[in-house]
């Protein structure tokens, strides 16, 4: 058997299986209920053991790699002390372990919040640079939102006398932005559904696709 | 009506209209209601731009922290990887792949390697073009910047579930480079909005792999989007009317 006719016949179960699992949410029937467990534990457990490859691969790369003129060596070297200390700790103390737990988090936190105040510096800077530079309908009206709930979100309201006109405008507009959330939502709604109609009936697939 | 069936409805609903758009797609007519993007066309250019000038380009996948299964942005995102790596086969520069699930980092080799074989040119395949840089968002955007210190890329593709730490980028790329978002996190994709040159919104992100191709309105897929699309945005506007009459 050829390869490519292996791969398609190979594709033929995997689409009866993911309609299966499709149909597992509309049924109430035991038997397919038991088949969507077993299907799913099954792809766990696979994932576990793609997984364990995966990282073996990593650092037989970083391994391979130390050798290699083209990359860093201090970089692959580092990760790969790394990798054997934390292994080599982690098999001592278990993962409950507090201490062992409160190692990586301190190691993983210092790093992390540094780079957290960054964000906030680039993305002030990128708002000014959005307002001067790149102009358009569309970047105006977000550089004008981010300033409006800016001024809605700083509390300065709370220092003027109760208006019922001014808090219906500010309650309109604090509803906007969950029209905005309801309308991204409903995209990847749409966007995971074709994309999932596309693969499960063969209509289209990763690794062999019908030409055009 | 049960929430579940509605489900039902709106799964068949969409596979009829997908049904329709594979039997349509070849008439002029229907090819005709595809709705092409400013984004989507400047990926192309952008694509189109690397080959000539022999620059890398950089695509970055991003899973669910610890979320155990891939997301439907990811399967798009190793698709788009393959198409990618099929597009630039024949350039100077081989295409860089980085993500935050070592999982994924072996998947996106596969992609790669798939995407050479379809050209012919599997022999060009280098496993260091796929590489796991950082676990959590923060470390991952940080081995990101550790990865590409020093190489100048055409542009920056990032796909999946980053969060707003995509900022990082703009500060540690060459305003040359192009940052090119198509994330489904929420708050990721009005940071990007500000910080990156273009943004792949809502299902835009599932329309990667067909959009970087040539001819994208021959893709029955795309237009079959277009048509539920629009079809929303009209029962939305309705309902909102019909609310607001009675």
């Amino acid at each position: 058997m050829t390869n490519k006719k292996a791969t398609n016949w190979i594709l033929l179960p995997a689409a009866v299986i993911g309609i299966l699992i499709l149909v597992s949410g509309y049924s109430d029937l035991d038997v397919i209920i038991q088949i969507r467990q077993a299907v799913l534990q099954y792809a766990g457990y696979l994932l576990g053991l793609i997984l364990f490859f995966a990282i073996v691969d990593f650092i037989l790369g970083r391994i391979r790699n130390l050798g290699d003129k083209n990359s860093s060596f201090i970089n692959n070297f580092i990760t790969i002390a790394v990798f054997f200390a934390v292994l080599i700790y982690g098999l001592s103390n278990s993962f409950e372990n507090q201490g062992f737990q409160k190692t990586i988090l301190d190691m993983q936190r210092s790093v992390e919040s540094g780079l957290a105040g960054l964000i906030c510096i680039v993305m002030i800077g990128g708002l000014y640079r959005l307002s001067k530079f790149r102009k358009g309908r569309l970047k105006t009206f977000f550089v004008l939102s981010a300033i409006i709930f800016l001024i809605i979100y700083s509390g300065i309201f709370y220092f003027f006398p109760e208006n019922q006109v001014l808090l219906s405008i500010l309650g309109f507009i604090q509803t906007l932005p969950m029209g905005g959330i309801y309308g991204l939502l409903l995209g990847i709604g749409i966007g995971g559904l074709v994309t999932g109609i596309r693969v499960l009936f063969l209509a289209e697939h990763p690794y062999n696709e019908r030409k055009r | 009506m049960s929430s579940s069936l509605t489900g039902l409805f709106i799964i068949l609903g969409v596979l009829v209209i997908y049904s329709i758009s594979l039997v349509c797609q070849k008439r002029k007519k229907y090819t005709d209601l595809f709705y092409e993007k400013k984004s989507a066309k400047n990926l192309r250019y952008q694509i189109a731009n690397s080959i000539e000038e022999g620059a890398m380009v950089h695509c970055d996948i991003c899973n669910l922290e610890g979320a155990g299964f891939f997301s439907e942005g990811t399967l798009t995102a190793l698709h788009t990887t393959q198409k990618l790596s099929n597009q630039l086969s024949s350039a100077d520069e081989p295409l860089l792949l980085t993500s935050n699930d070592s999982a994924l980092t072996f998947f996106g080799k596969e992609a790669i390697n798939q995407g050479l074989k379809k050209s012919g040119l599997e022999n060009e395949f280098d496993p260091n073009q796929s590489i796991f840089a950082g676990y959590s968002p923060l470390s991952h955007q940080a081995g990101i910047i550790g990865i590409l210190d020093g190489e100048a890329s055409a542009f920056h593709l990032n796909i999946g579930a980053f969060g707003p730490e995509i900022a990082l980028q703009d500060s540690a790329f060459d305003s040359s480079e192009g940052i090119i978002a198509a994330g489904d996190n929420l708050a990721a994709q009005a940071v990007s909005y500000v910080t990156a040159d273009d943004v792949f919104i809502g299902e835009e992100i599932f329309e990667l792999p067909q959009v970087i191709q040539e001819k994208p309105e021959m893709d029955s897929g795309l237009i079959a989007m277009d048509i539920i699309r629009f079809g929303i945005i009209i029962a939305l506007i309705s309902g909102a009317v019909l609310t607001f009459l009675f």
